[in-house]
């Protein structure tokens, strides 16, 4: 055995061994790092784009889309105030209403106590009038709360009681039928 | 039916995608490169070195940097991956002379030649005594025997004659033989 040569076996274990090493995972991002701060690489969000007739058309096109969305939008949103103003004015003009509803209230309270004071002197033919009068208006009072807040329970009694003892003519009335209004 | 059949994948050519490092700095284009690379050059510069995986990825880095900053001035008449091999090879030199653990070629004390060598049965035991050798001799068995370059290569990219050379392989197999034999 000459020491200056390889033996086949050394020269084939030495050729063997493996060229390649697979590098850590880091290593990829260190090296284009330092890269790009040395500024020979530029990341792929800074990349100059080529100017081309349909990149042009395009940029127009999305430039017009733009404008037409931004237009239908302001359009879409006056379209909601007037919306909204339209409620504000009839919440505004609820106040009144609830007023004229109390208002017919308490008359037709002091009506009652009108009749309550005459009972004494008056025929009793006008006071069973008087009384199937109050008896209908408190009734058709009652259906219209159940028509306006058919969850409210005291005026669904009031129509169940009245319409349980047949008073005040309302048994024969058909379901569906408009509410009566009664005036004063 | 023609089109039908799948179109064969065209894969950039090393220089396309070196030359769109060159002219865009295109992101993409060098981890393409350095994907396809970087395993050989990872596994001749650790062996070279012989010291951490670490230090062996601070030299692939530099030599990547070394590679971008000569781009332009690459001829294309060797293959890339000769090129970069090369580069890689001056990096680790330049490694070791700032390490300056050794110098690369004052060893003068070689062990007697023990016989042939004591293979071992696993390769990380042969990869793993090539590392224990110093710094000069491993450079050149490995150059010589691992990646089986000419002398006259060697003396050219190190810088010194094939005297040189020979007399620091000889000086090198006979260090691995007598590492491996005591190893045994």
């Amino acid at each position: 055995m000459n020491n200056d040569e390889l033996t086949p076996s050394e020269k084939d274990a030495l050729q063997s061994l493996p060229k390649e090493r697979v590098p850590s995972a880091f290593l990829e991002e260190r090296v284009v790092r330092t890269l790009r701060r040395r500024g020979v690489l530029r990341s792929p969000g800074r990349r100059m784009i080529e100017i081309t007739g349909l990149r042009v058309a395009g940029a127009v096109a999305a430039c017009v889309a733009f404008v037409i969305c931004g237009f239908a939008l302001g359009f879409w949103a006056s379209a909601q105030e007037g919306v909204y103003k339209d409620m504000t004015t009839l919440e505004k003009n609820g106040v009144p209403v609830a007023l004229s509803v109390q208002q017919a209230g308490t008359a037709y309270i002091l009506a009652l106590e009108n009749l309550a004071r005459v009972s004494g002197t008056t025929p009793s033919d006008e006071l069973e009038q008087g009384r199937e009068v109050a008896l209908n208006t408190l009734y058709t009072a009652a259906d219209q709360m159940v028509h306006i807040i058919p969850r409210d329970v005291l005026s669904r009694c009031i129509v169940n009681a009245i319409e349980t003892t047949g008073e005040a003519g309302v048994g024969d009335e058909q379901e569906g039928a408009q509410p009566r209004v009664i005036q004063f | 039916m023609d089109e039908m059949e799948a179109q064969p994948v065209i894969e950039s050519s090393d220089r396309d995608l070196a030359e769109a490092v060159l002219q865009y700095g295109d992101e993409t284009a060098f981890r393409e490169l350095y994907r396809r690379h970087t395993p050989r050059l990872l596994g001749f510069v650790s062996r070279l070195l012989g010291r951490t995986e670490a230090e062996a990825e601070d030299v692939v880095q530099d030599t990547w940097i070394r590679v971008c900053q000569a781009l332009d001035r690459f001829r294309w008449e060797s293959v890339f991956s000769t090129w970069l091999l090369g580069i890689g090879l001056n990096v680790v030199r330049d490694h070791i002379r700032r390490d300056a653990r050794t110098n690369f070629l004052d060893i003068e004390e070689v062990p007697e030649p023990p016989g042939p060598m004591q293979l071992p049965e696993d390769r990380i035991d042969l990869d793993r005594s090539i590392g224990l050798l110093p710094d000069g001799y491993r450079v050149v068995l490995v150059l010589h025997d691992v990646e089986g370059m000419k002398h006259s290569e060697i003396a050219e990219k190190l810088g010194v004659s094939t005297g040189t050379t020979k007399s620091q392989l000889f000086k090198a197999r006979n260090m691995l033989r007598a590492l491996l034999s005591h190893s045994k």
